[in-house]
């Protein structure tokens, strides 16, 4: 499964938006982006869902980890769900 | 296929907008009051004029802004959209123009039906909106601190409203009793720290890592705002019933003062030491707030405990110094962004960057007038009275510029859209 990792833990808004929608069209069956940020991008969940990702989340001590893929892509969606990832909280 | 950043809950961008573009008039307005009022007026905080030109900041500007803000936010922080967010944007900004000019107006020619009229319309306007956001806040399943403390916030509105409508009726009809003088300690403690002062923190937890890339707010704090305020709250009530209000405001403003000091000082601490350390007037704008915050909760305590007559000088300080300057810090972020944001939602892929939106050099120079207003009115209220038209002149002029600034930003959005139309034709 190819990761593609983004990190954009020390950019300022916009930019962790505008950098990881630049990338998600990237995704492709069989890959997701490994978002690594500072904080929760709440404005970026309701997009995802809109334009067909799933996506999960989780939290380290300084910042977060999200995972985003097509939510058509049964692969790396069950990938997720299956726990691989053990500590996803969010789907 | 990616076709941009298409956002259901966002609000369509002139509900916020409407709210930003005219809390400065507002705020003109106020600077018109204080270049045509005699000084002595403006120092007596009992004074009707002085009461309106209070109410034309609070309600015309400061929270003008914030209703604005919060219209973005929500869905943002809270991820709720405001259900009729265009009906709800122009009835709420309707009522709150209108309930804010007709109190200043009452209260400046001492006509007791206008204020009556602006009672009924703020009561409608923010009364309205604070019920259609208490229960869209209440459906949130996932509740983070920003949340708490907003939700917190939103509640004391309707209280500080509520009072405000009391103390507004009974002044001008002449039906005050005992009642009254005690009630005022709280209407302020309701809207001031209850309404002003945990909204901004609570927006303070989002946009302070988001735009300036600092670390969060220390998961002690953030987690235990919401209840301690809420503590010290139903304790103060308790005295106040009990003892009275002058008395309960010796017992919540040293512990109120703590928590929003620990605030000021974490906020100049974060920004201080931020990871991109790049000059930006807005960042200018915060720390001067919260320098202001810092010194004006200093001088509420002064009051409380001593009664020295410095109540003009606490009112400029947190009023001025502190809201004012955080909300126009705020503004130089918000407006760029939401015009930013909104662009790309149309798939305008070629949106200037946000930092293009308001050139730097002309924020600076409303940032000078602001600083110029600021001491010339704390000079005014100390010893200097003479310069209460200085003040209210530069006052006039900073907010004319914001006006303007503000204003370059959205026709800047407005020129991208028709490439939109045609490139989609």
């Amino acid at each position: 499964m190819r990761v593609i990792t983004v990190d954009v833990s020390e950019l300022a808004a916009p930019e962790p938006l505008r950098t990881v929608v630049s990338r998600l069209p990237e995704i492709t069956p069989g890959s997701y982006i490994h978002m690594i940020h500072r904080m929760e991008p709440c404005i970026l969940f309701p997009i995802l869902q809109e334009n067909g990702y799933g996506h999960c989340m989780t939290t380290r001590p300084d910042g977060v980890d999200i995972y985003i893929w097509l939510a058509s892509d049964h692969e790396v969606s069950c990938h997720f769900k299956e726990g691989t990832v053990a500590l996803c909280s969010r789907d | 296929m990616f076709q941009g950043l298409t956002l259901d809950q966002a609000p369509p961008i002139h509900a916020p907008l409407r709210f930003f573009l005219t809390a400065p008039l507002f705020a003109i307005l106020a600077g018109m009051l204080i270049l045509t009022t005699e000084p002595e007026l403006l120092l007596n905080r009992y004074a009707s004029v002085t009461v309106a030109l209070v109410h034309l900041i609070t309600l015309g500007f400061v929270t003008m802004t914030m209703i604005g803000a919060m219209q973005q936010m929500l869905p943002v922080v809270a991820g709720v959209r405001l259900p009729h967010a265009t009906l709800l944007a122009s009835s709420v900004h309707l009522f709150l123009v209108m309930g804010t000019l007709l109190l200043s107006g009452g209260l400046i020619w001492q006509q007791p039906i206008l204020s009556g009229f602006a009672v009924f319309s703020l009561l409608l306007g923010l009364g309205g909106f604070t019920l259609v956001t208490l229960l869209a806040l209440l459906k949130v399943t996932l509740v983070n601190d920003a949340i708490k403390t907003m939700r917190l916030a939103i509640f004391s509105l309707p209280i500080a409203l509520g009072l405000g409508a009391y103390l507004v009726i009974s002044r001008e009809f002449h039906t005050a009793t005992i009642l009254h003088s005690q009630l005022i300690p709280l209407h302020l403690l309701f809207a001031f720290i209850g309404w002003v002062v945990l909204l901004i923190i609570g927006v303070s937890f989002q946009v302070v890592p988001m735009f300036y890339v600092t670390q969060a707010y220390p998961e002690l704090y953030r987690s235990g705002l919401a209840t301690i305020v809420v503590i010290i709250a139903i304790f103060a009530m308790v005295v106040a019933g009990v003892r009275g209000g002058h008395y309960a405001e010796k017992i919540y403003t040293p512990l109120y003062s703590m928590a929003v000091l620990a605030y000021a000082l974490m906020t100049i601490w974060k920004l201080q030491t931020r990871k991109r350390k790049i000059p930006e007037t807005s960042i200018t704008y915060w720390i001067l707030a919260m320098i202001s915050l810092s010194l004006g909760i200093l001088a509420w305590n002064v009051v409380t405990f001593t009664g020295e007559p410095i109540v003009p000088l606490v009112a400029v300080l947190l009023g001025v110094g502190f809201v004012i300057s955080l909300i126009n810090g705020m503004l130089y972020k918000i407006v760029p962004f939401l015009s930013w944001f909104h662009l790309h939602s149309k798939g305008v892929w070629d949106a200037p960057n946000m930092r293009a939106f308001i050139p730097e050099k002309q924020m600076k120079l409303q940032l000078g007038l602001h600083i110029l207003s600021l001491v010339a009115m704390i000079l005014s209220v100390t010893r200097l009275y003479d310069l209460f038209a200085l003040s209210g002149i530069f006052f006039i002029l900073s907010n004319s510029v914001l006006l303007v600034n503000l204003g370059q930003a959205v026709y800047l959005y407005q020129k991208k859209l028709p490439t939109l139309k045609q490139s989609s034709l």
